[in-house]
């Protein structure tokens, strides 16, 4: 006689629909934080960040990425905490962090002297250990908003209505 | 009605962090203060009023700084009452070994009024001090200044006037001054003579014009 197939893989546990909001919104406050410090201030003052790590050498690039990743990271932080994209926004949250740990991570490689990470403008000053730190535990934060950040208290779920009502 | 839609909502959606992010950048840097740190008041000059603030950080054996200092002071001269001009230490010890003395000596001066006298006399003579006769000459000159001697010496080994130094350096490397001199104008950054001369003279005007 058969014996009965085991099933292949037990389910994977559903995340309380709490976790995701909580993801959501601990990610997108930092990054609307660390975002909007940056920039208000003059570009320049973020470029001298970027130009620290040596990662670049193209000037206009650097003032470019200046210019756009503080607006990039508010624009993230908000879609986060109004839940409007959620995965997207989480997956590109969790992206933008990797960037921000492997920027932190091939300084020390290459033993440069960083003040600061530089990741919260002028308001905050974490030194690029204690940033790698953040930095990973909201990689973790990003992931829960991704896996169940939908569930409640999201545009997307108003966004969706619309789609089941037609 | 468009918003009761899957796609009218969305764009509402993104009109709404769009408008979140705008109007959060745009408020904070409506409504955020020049950069003024705290100095103490003999390192200051101008009204604490004044609409442009500029804070430098400097180092007095530095020749880039003594360049510096004509246009600054040009500037101090066409603008004067609109700005509030801080000075902080940032002596680059690793090049300038007569860097710290000097800062301590202005720090005592400054404690008898006398900062920007000695500070003047610094960068006016750079060049004759910056060596080992350097204890012996900024000594000459704030003899020269009239300070009272007895006390100014007395406080040269303070460690109160290392922490005020110390404070500065920390201060210059939390936003990132790698060199000397740097200028920031209202918070904008300007290194050197030469963009302060042309591009801090361009800001401070276009900060004029804005009130």
């Amino acid at each position: 006689m058969k014996e009965p197939r085991a099933p292949s893989a037990p389910p994977t546990p559903r995340l309380p629909a709490w976790s995701g909001l909580a993801g959501r919104f601990v990610v997108g406050l930092v990054l609307v934080i660390s975002g909007s410090m940056k920039a208000a201030a003059p570009p320049e003052e973020f470029s001298i960040v970027i130009e620290g790590y040596q990662l670049l050498r193209s000037q206009d690039l650097i003032l470019m990425l200046a210019t756009f990743m503080p607006w990039a990271e508010v624009v993230l932080g908000f879609a986060l905490i109004f839940g409007y994209l959620t995965r997207a926004a989480a997956a590109s949250a969790g992206a933008l962090l990797l960037v921000f740990i492997g920027a932190l991570l091939s300084a020390k490689a290459r033993g440069l002297y960083l003040p600061n990470c530089g990741c919260f403008g002028a308001g905050f000053h974490p030194t690029p250990l204690m940033a790698i730190g953040i930095d990973a535990v909201l990689v973790g934060f990003a992931l829960l908003a991704y896996r169940s950040g939908t569930l409640i208290l999201s545009l997307d779920n108003w966004c969706g209505e619309g789609y089941t009502k037609r | 009605m468009p918003s009761s839609s899957g796609p009218g909502r969305y764009a509402l959606g993104a009109a709404a962090v769009l408008f979140a992010s705008g109007a959060l950048v745009f408020s904070l840097r409506r409504t955020q203060k020049p950069y003024s740190p705290d100095a103490p008041s003999y390192r200051q000059k101008g009204a604490a009023s004044a609409p442009i603030v500029i804070v430098e950080f400097s180092d007095f054996q530095c020749p880039a700084c003594k360049v510096a200092e004509p246009p600054m002071r040009d500037l101090l001269k066409l603008y004067g009452g609109d700005i509030r001009f801080i000075f902080k230490h940032f002596p680059l010890e690793h090049a300038h070994a007569w860097a710290r003395p000097a800062a301590r000596a202005s720090e005592c001066a400054g404690r008898q009024g006398k900062f920007w006298e000695l500070h003047d006399a610094l960068y006016d003579n750079q060049a004759a001090w910056s060596n080992e006769k350097a204890p012996e000459l900024i000594n000459g000159y704030a003899k020269g200044l009239g300070l009272d001697m007895k006390a100014f010496e007395a406080c040269l080994p303070e460690a109160e006037v290392d922490l005020s130094i110390a404070g500065d350096m920390q201060e210059g490397e939390v936003r990132w001054v790698s060199s000397t001199p740097t200028f920031f104008i209202n918070g904008k950054r300007f290194v050197g003579a030469r963009q302060l001369s042309t591009l801090g003279t361009i800001w401070i005007d276009k900060l004029k014009r804005r009130g």
